[in-house]
């Protein structure tokens, strides 16, 4: 896929649609490879749920595409690997699966600017899960989840 | 306190340029807090095509956008309210949920700018006609008519003030979400954030007891 201005988001639904495809690849295979790691025990069971979450999220976006994109976009197959871009070395896994579900706010973000109704909606609220997911890593909210970091300079 | 990290806030300037400088201009003009009030049509032409073409309008008048600005501001003020009387009835609250606190300062300033800085010093103006707030009422907060009633709140009461906080960002959050319809693409960006921030307060606030 094309990434457009970081600030700015995707030009189209359907660049933000499939963008959001490679966020929850990205964060499946996050929690898949971090989670482990976590060093309690609840925090391992957490990350299992939110793990099915993601899952679940990424066949809820593969209907998006195939319903509003149509043919202007296709559903990305995950990648092998997943960069840790932006993550410092020492990152806790907490740090990484709270930065992996900043990642994902900010695609459904993205999406919400550019769509309407029902879809529209529905972004919204996984943009919502995933504020809590990342409050829930950080300890902490953020005031504007999906868009940490995203201003123009 | 919360961790300074230039990640973890937004600048208002940020904040204003992700909006589009137009509508925030009409916006101020509206609530009388900004005096100059001749915004320079140019600013539209760096506005992209498509759904923020609202803001070529913001000078006819308030615009749908001005509408929902104007509400979730009310919204926002409302909950900052909601705080500070639990954080008075409750101090020993107050150093958990003065985070909280600041991130609806934070939303409130992004959407109008300064309107938080003055929050202490004048009452909230009333609302436009027309928009009254969908949420946040403060004004049923348990334990904000308590007497002060000993040297610690008991733990039921603390769970009262807690739940009753969660539940107004859980009004919040929806709201947000209905809110996009009447917005542009740029506002309801900002709009879809602030409403996943008050999800996230109403799972902290429902974790903390």
């Amino acid at each position: 896929m094309s990434h457009a201005d970081a600030a700015a988001g995707p030009a189209t639904l359907a660049g933000a649609l499939t963008a959001i495809a490679d966020a929850e690849n990205a964060a499946i295979y996050g929690y898949a490879r971090r989670g482990p790691s976590l060093a309690a025990s609840a925090d391992r069971t957490v990350a299992r749920g939110y793990y099915d979450v993601h899952r679940a999220q990424l066949q809820a976006v593969t209907g998006w595409i195939e319903t509003y994109a149509g043919s202007a976009a296709s559903v990305p197959p995950p990648a092998a690997v997943y960069s840790a871009d932006g993550q410092a070395a020492t990152a806790t896994p907490a740090d990484t699966l709270a930065g992996l579900e900043e990642a994902t706010a900010a695609t459904y973000a993205d999406a919400v600017a550019l769509a309407t109704g029902a879809l529209q909606r529905a972004a919204a609220l996984a943009l919502q899960g995933a504020a809590i997911r990342e409050a829930h890593w950080r300890g902490q909210a953020v005031a504007f989840p999906g868009l940490v970091g995203r201003l123009p300079t | 306190m919360r961790d300074p990290s230039p990640q973890a806030t937004l600048s208002r300037r940020g904040l204003l340029r992700l909006l589009g400088g137009s509508i925030v201009v009409g916006l101020g003009s509206l609530a009388g807090c900004r005096p100059d009030a001749h915004p320079k049509p140019s600013a539209s032409p760096h506005v992209p095509p498509g759904k923020d073409s609202a803001a070529a309008t913001a000078s006819r008048g308030p615009s749908a956008s001005d509408v929902v600005v104007a509400r979730v501001a009310g919204d926002e003020r409302a909950l900052i309210a909601a705080y500070d009387d639990a954080m008075s009835a409750h101090p020993g609250l107050a150093s958990r949920l003065a985070a909280l606190r600041a991130d609806h300062a934070d939303h409130l300033d992004g959407l109008l700018p300064g309107a938080a800085a003055s929050l202490a010093a004048s009452p909230a103006p009333p609302p436009l006609p027309g928009t009254p707030t969908t949420c946040c009422t403060a004004s049923t907060m348990p334990g904000s008519a308590l007497t002060p009633s000993g040297p610690a709140s008991s733990s039921a009461a603390l769970a009262s003030v807690t739940a009753h906080l969660a539940s107004l960002e859980h009004s919040a959050a929806a709201a947000r979400v209905d809110d996009l319809a009447a917005s542009p693409g740029s506002l309801a960006r900002v709009l879809a954030s602030i409403g996943g921030c008050e999800a996230s307060h109403e799972a902290l606030l429902r974790a903390m007891t």
